[in-house]
């Protein structure tokens, strides 16, 4: 009876629980928590109470380049557009490419970190030499060669910029498998005659999850700066859509007289930014209670 | 040691071809080639030119003939112009060296005080405070802090340039631009790894000791935590060297990471690859010579290479 009581205790939470707990005591990731969850809702709701033609991207000669006001709250660019209401709608870009590049990156780095770590040897030297290759090359370079041959638009974006992330995945999965592959639990499933894929996927992969989780969100993160970045150089998103990176380099053009132009839409990837870093370094306090004073 | 560096040095062979191959065939993906740029060219212009650059042939004889160039020692022409690329980039490179020194002087200046502080008063208001401008300097966009600095220092204030290389005055906004970002993460490392070594027990014996709180910090402490440090150091200035691309495109800055954006631009696939081979190989030489001060930094380091066999 007594032992029963005691194990319950201690067991009161389950592993995700307790991670959970600990991120909630963690003011920082709870307010980036939030912000990400009104960001998110902010870009599914902006698909219905805005209407993309006439609110977005129509232009209105009459109501251009005024500074921000009751009417518009951020002000209009050069062609009369409301810039409130383009952020709004523009969040549906920066978060889709963001969470869109960054699963990209899991699903090819993931596995190839997976599978070097493992197997060793030849497969290893194979994979992390092509890795070291391609990250030799710096991430914005890359990000800037492969969204010109891809062409701009938001699909070639967020491939390119998914793309540019691969290196940082195998890197952080193949460091984590390399410190559970040659636990006993691994070394029992493969006694028993488990196949190796499932080996992979069902036992060292499941417990390499903490530095790929905090990995996942920090990389969101910079993966909304570079995405905003092509952008910016007009290798992105095409024009008259309300990706902020581009918004900000429209209003480049008009920093004499007109700063909130380019003020705004830079503020509203910062935030964003922001919001994901907190949370990011958040789960990596949650995850790992060593690290935490 | 000499083995170590001479096997490093061997190592950046396969990874620079690796890295001109990759980049040649992706920039040869791209729709429209470097000869239609050209504009204006006769028929008979147009055919030679396809002909001498091997555009009427697959892109493995482009390669070919480029990586003939590059084993003669040379990184050739561009296509366009017919200018030698490697005069071009060593044009380039002093003005984002100098930005990289400007960089590494204004993060350093910062982060190493500010870093070190904080680890001393951990969890202070302080510490708190300078962990939350780390944060925030870290997810700032640098093509949006280049434009408010300029609306800022340049158009309103009148104080410094708002672009181009002219002297000391055009170094200090687009050095912050950079730096910003290479502070924060530098302010976090200084940080952190000091905490760790803070908490080591040869810091308590160093205090029991009875050594004065300065040294142990400044000796025992900083000294011991300098291997994250100079790893996050160096790879901001291997970034640095790759041209701060977005901060010279906002600065107009004439260095490197605007010559290898209008490369790309152009769609000339030897400029492109010249470059960023040349700039691959800047960054590899850095991060080695990271390597070898770890062991300068650490006797336990020097303690490896010198047995020999083992690998850092």
């Amino acid at each position: 009876m007594n032992n029963i009581s005691i194990s319950k205790k201690y067991r009161r939470r389950s592993q995700v629980g307790e991670v959970w707990h600990r991120l909630k005591k963690n003011k920082g990731a709870m307010i980036g928590l939030a912000i990400v969850l009104i960001l998110i809702s902010a870009a599914i709701c902006s698909g219905f109470l805005l209407d993309y033609e006439s609110q977005i991207i129509k232009q209105v000669t009459r109501e251009r380049l005024q500074w921000p006001s009751l009417k518009h709250w951020m002000g209009t660019d050069q062609y009369g557009r409301d810039i409130f209401f383009r952020l709004l709608y523009g969040s549906r870009f920066s978060l889709s490419v963001g969470f869109v590049a960054v699963v990209v990156a899991l699903f090819v780095g993931v596995p190839l970190g997976a599978v070097a770590g493992y197997f060793g040897g030849a497969t290893e030297d194979i994979i992390m030499r092509m890795t070291d290759i391609f990250a030799a090359v710096p991430n914005i370079l890359m990000g800037i060669v492969l969204a010109s041959a891809l062409g701009p638009n938001t699909i070639n974006l967020m491939l390119a910029v998914g793309i540019t992330s691969v290196p940082q995945f195998v890197r952080v999965t193949r460091a984590s498998v390399l410190t559970v592959r040659n636990q006993e639990y691994v070394e029992a499933a493969r006694a028993v005659g488990i196949s190796e894929a499932k080996i992979i996927f069902t036992h060292i992969l499941p417990n390499c999850l903490s530095p790929i989780i905090v990995q996942t969100t920090l990389r969101i993160a910079s993966a909304i700066i570079a995405a905003s970045s092509l952008s910016f150089l007009g290798l992105g998103v095409p024009v008259p859509a309300p990706e902020w990176g581009a918004m900000l380099s429209d209003g480049r053009g008009f920093i004499r007289g007109y700063a909130y132009m380019t003020f705004f839409p830079g503020l509203a990837i910062m935030i964003t930014v922001l919001a994901f870093n907190m949370v990011g370094d958040g789960l990596r306090d949650a995850l790992d209670p060593k690290l935490k004073k | 040691m000499r083995r170590y560096i001479l096997r490093r040095i061997l190592m950046m062979i396969p990874v620079l071809i690796g890295v001109s191959f990759m980049i040649f065939f992706i920039m040869d993906l791209a729709p429209g080639n470097a000869i239609d740029m050209m504009g204006d060219l006769t028929a008979e212009q147009e055919a030679a030119m396809i002909s001498l650059y091997g555009y009427d042939r697959s892109v493995f004889y482009r390669y070919f003939l480029y990586v003939n160039n590059l084993l003669h020692g040379t990184l050739g022409t561009t296509v366009i112009t017919g200018q030698s690329i490697a005069a071009l980039y060593f044009q380039r490179l002093p003005a984002t060296l100098v930005l990289a020194l400007g960089t590494i002087v204004v993060s350093h200046l910062i982060s190493l005080p500010l870093g070190i502080f904080s680890a001393v008063r951990s969890g202070s208001l302080w510490d708190n405070g300078s962990m939350v401008l780390a944060l925030i300097g870290l997810s700032m966009p640098n093509f949006w802090l280049g434009l408010m600095l300029i609306i800022l220092f340049a158009l309103t204030l009148g104080w410094l340039p708002s672009g181009d290389f002219t002297g000391f005055k055009s170094v200090i906004l687009p050095a912050i631009t950079v730096g910003t970002g290479h502070t924060a993460m530098l302010t976090r490392t200084t940080r952190s790894s000091m905490i760790d070594v803070i908490r080591s027990d040869y810091l308590r014996t160093a205090r029991a000791k009875g050594v004065p709180e300065k040294i142990v910090i400044r000796k025992h402490a900083l000294r011991n935590a300098l291997i994250p440090i100079l790893t996050v150091s160096g790879t901001q200035l291997a970034g640095c060297l790759g041209g701060a691309v977005i901060t010279e495109a906002v600065f107009s800055w004439p260095g490197v990471g605007r010559l290898i954006i209008d490369a790309i631009n152009s769609r000339d696939p030897n400029a492109a690859t010249g470059y960023i081979i040349m700039t691959t190989l800047l960054t590899s030489v850095l991060l080695l010579i990271v390597d070898l001060l770890y062991a300068y930094v650490d006797p336990r380091i020097k303690a490896q290479y010198t047995k020999g066999a083992k690998k850092p």
